[in-house]
């Protein structure tokens, strides 16, 4: 019996399924576009010109001048007040002589005159009597006069005592400023500061210099999450077979809690798994930090395998495995001769799920690289996100790049398809 | 004989604790003792060097505070409007795609897409979409159409910014739900809608008699599988939007993204969520999975 439908449900179903196209489709569009436009033009807003420049660039066969990309004024804008501080600096530590010089016309001054504008204050408030109030003022800011000891007398009255006890700091610090061992201690400390500046300075040239390294994101992300999905695997191989064919006490409670952890999300556990690495002084060296984000990976990852393989597991056949352990195989040889090679595409599907969580995992990576900034560790989540907060993020860049990083996931989905969907219906997939 | 047997057993029992194991060390060292040591935290004013124990306080502290509240009726928003939208598209999409038509192979295979992608390469271009300079949606709705203020900000301003983080997150988990629906429908037999058609039944009976039913248990299922996803869920708000402001958020700008870290109060937001989570688990495992 074959339903006939009128053309206008035909009309809108196809109409819905177009829209349902587009809804999926348009931030795909948008990211292949944008990737495809270089030159970004901040009078106008828009982007002009198609181009494969993105891409050569990103994986680092060119290198365009800063300039083209950003215009000088954004480094010079970011450069120049840095310069400017240095040059005061520089001038200012050359000796000890241009040091009190300084001291003395700049800082002195500004001082003294804050000192006087608060004895001015204190006379008008309190109504002291005085006959020249120039020479009054001169002499309260000078410790150990008569005056002094009148003026802090009425402050009292009107000032809290944290205020009172500010103003005798300053008027001793501005009484002391030209001794030598305080000129010595600013001076260094000007130093120091000359140097806090020369690096920054550094940075922002270095910075202008680099390229954004997206071919070392791209192999951190690979290595680690392949790493830890292989471990995941393995150990998930051997814990689901116990699973599904051993029985051995505890199994169910191990089970449940293996189900509990499934559901359970990073989030809860970030800040006692951050403070048990810094407590061990594991995110002391870049060894550990990556060690650890794998092991962290791992744990992430394990139960949704051990999940889908249990159940895989539980397809085939236990006579094939019985056959074998009466012809003489152990029980250990019967996972690896007849178990794994029967389960293969579960154990290929299994991986790939494992290796996603993996690539996609931004919370952990950005505590334990973040921490110590191990930029050279840094994987493509959190490296591409704190490009795009730089000043030197371009959209097409990171669309380029976003564009590299996912078409090898969608091709192996689609190759895959069959499998991979199965095993979203089978377990759900943690994320 | 019989002793044979109970050495099996015996081989059995050891065998199989010696292949958990590892799954058993791993989920003590990396889940059991932190989730304990969590807890543990959330009790002291917990410093780099020192810390004090200060019972309660740090949870007091949390409910008093009406930055926390706020954050936690955002996440609870969050979690309502991304769970009913992505069910009920994803219910939409399975009904369609459900039925034959042309090309149906092809859209089953872009329905995944948003699912399969890496979260880091598509959630650049949901930003440019709704960057407030130069993307398009502001583009087209206050430039061209004028129904938006241009001063409009949709990604950055931490009242509304969550509310794109929901969207995106929609789009992003529909085909999962979509994908769970179809299995199920997939296995409604087709006599039950022959047989209502006979009788006379409408489509929209059908769908309210048959296929509803069916699915009920599979999208109350998926429900409360998505909500404890989304209640805890990081990276996919973060990344669209730093001031999305749900709980995980609340939670990394007190350990991470900050000079001054205050782990005793984190601890103790992560506790709370923590209890949150372990009812709607409870309430998962009972009910679905029927413990």
């Amino acid at each position: 019996m074959v339903k006939r439908k009128s053309p206008f449900k035909r009309g809108m179903f196809i109409f819905g399924i177009l829209l349902l196209c587009f809804f999926i489709l348009i931030p795909f569009y948008f990211m292949i576009h944008v990737s495809l436009k270089a030159d970004y033009d901040p009078n106008k807003l828009t982007f002009s010109n198609f181009t494969v420049r993105n891409y050569l660039e990103i994986f680092g066969l060119i290198q365009s001048s800063e300039t083209e990309f950003f215009g000088d004024e954004i480094i010079r804008a970011n450069l120049e007040p840095v310069l400017k501080r240095i040059e005061e600096l520089e001038e200012r530590t050359a000796s000890l002589e241009s040091y009190t010089r300084y001291v003395h016309e700049i800082q002195l001054e500004a001082k003294e005159k804050e000192l006087r504008d608060i004895v001015d204050l204190v006379i008008d408030f309190s109504g002291i009597e005085v006959q020249n109030r120039e020479e009054f003022i001169e002499r309260a800011i000078t410790p150990g006069t008569e005056e002094t000891e009148i003026v802090e007398e009425n402050m009292k009255s009107i000032f809290s005592a944290n205020d009172v006890k500010k103003f005798i700091d300053l008027r001793e610090e501005v009484d002391s400023a030209l001794t030598e061992e305080s000129l010595l201690a600013g001076l260094e400390n000007a130093k120091a500061q000359l140097k806090s500046y020369e690096a920054q300075k550094k940075k922002i040239i270095e910075e202008r210099a680099s390229e954004f390294p997206f071919l070392r994101y791209l192999s951190n992300s690979l290595v680690f999450a392949g790493i830890s999905a292989l471990i995941s695997l393995i150990v998930a191989i051997f814990g689901a077979y116990a699973f599904s064919r051993l029985r051995f006490k505890g199994r169910s409670s191990v089970q449940r809690s293996v189900l509990f952890v499934y559901l359970f999300g990073g989030t809860v556990i970030m800040v006692p798994l951050y403070q048990m690495a810094v407590k061990l002084g594991i995110l002391a060296t870049p060894l550990g930090t990556g060690i650890y984000l794998i092991m962290v990976y791992v744990i992430q990852t394990l139960p949704v395998s051990l999940y889908m393989l249990g159940n895989y597991f539980r397809t085939i056949p236990f006579s094939i495995e019985e056959a074998a352990i009466i012809d003489g195989c152990s029980r250990i040889q019967a996972i690896f001769k007849i178990v794994i090679p029967l389960s293969l595409p579960a154990i290929v599907t299994v991986y790939i799920y494992a290796f996603m969580i993996g690539w996609n995992e931004y919370l952990f990576a950005s505590a334990f690289l973040g921490l110590k900034s191990y930029k050279d560790l840094f994987t493509l989540p959190i490296g591409l996100n704190a490009f795009s907060g730089s000043a030197h993020a371009v959209w097409g860049r990171l669309m380029a790049a976003s564009v590299v990083s996912a078409v090898p996931i969608i091709i192996i989905f689609s190759l895959m398809q069959k499998y991979l969907t199965s095993g979203f219906t089978a377990g759900g997939v943690k994320e | 004989m019989q002793r044979a047997a109970s050495s099996m057993l015996k081989k059995e029992n050891s065998l199989g604790w010696k292949l958990v194991s590892p799954t058993v060390i791993l989920l003590m060292i990396l889940i059991l003792y932190p989730v304990g040591y969590n807890i543990y935290i959330s009790f002291f004013d917990y410093g780099i060097t020192s810390s004090t124990f200060v019972g309660l306080e740090n949870y007091v502290r949390v409910f008093k505070d009406s930055a926390f509240w706020k954050s936690f009726f955002i996440t609870v928003g969050f979690t309502l409007m991304t769970v009913i939208g992505s069910i009920l598209l994803g219910l939409v999409v399975a009904l369609m795609l459900n039925k034959e038509f042309k090309g149906r192979a092809i859209v089953r295979t872009i329905v995944l897409l948003p699912y399969i992608t890496p979260l880091i390469s598509i959630v650049f271009s949901w930003k440019y979409i709704f960057d407030p300079s130069y993307g398009p949606f502001m583009q087209l709705f206050s430039q061209t159409l004028g129904w938006v203020s241009p001063q409009l900000d949709l990604l950055n301003n931490s009242n509304n910014a969550f509310l794109v983080a929901s969207v995106f997150n929609i789009w992003r988990n529909f085909p999962f739900v979509y994908l769970m629906l179809l299995s199920r429908l997939q296995s409604i037999p087709d006599d039950y809608y022959e047989a209502a058609e006979i009788d006379g039944a409408t489509s929209w009976k059908q769908f309210t008699n048959i296929t509803l039913p069916e699915l009920y248990f599979v999208m109350g299922a998926v429900a409360l599988m998505r909500g404890i996803w989304n209640f805890y869920k990081f990276d996919e708000v973060y990344l669209i939007s730093k001031r999305a402001g749900t709980l995980p958020i609340f939670i990394y700008e007190r350990v991470i993204g900050t000079t001054s870290p205050e782990y005793g109060v984190a601890a103790a937001i992560a506790t709370i969520l923590m209890v949150i989570m372990l009812f709607l688990i409870t309430v998962y495992v009972k009910k679905v999975l029927k413990w």
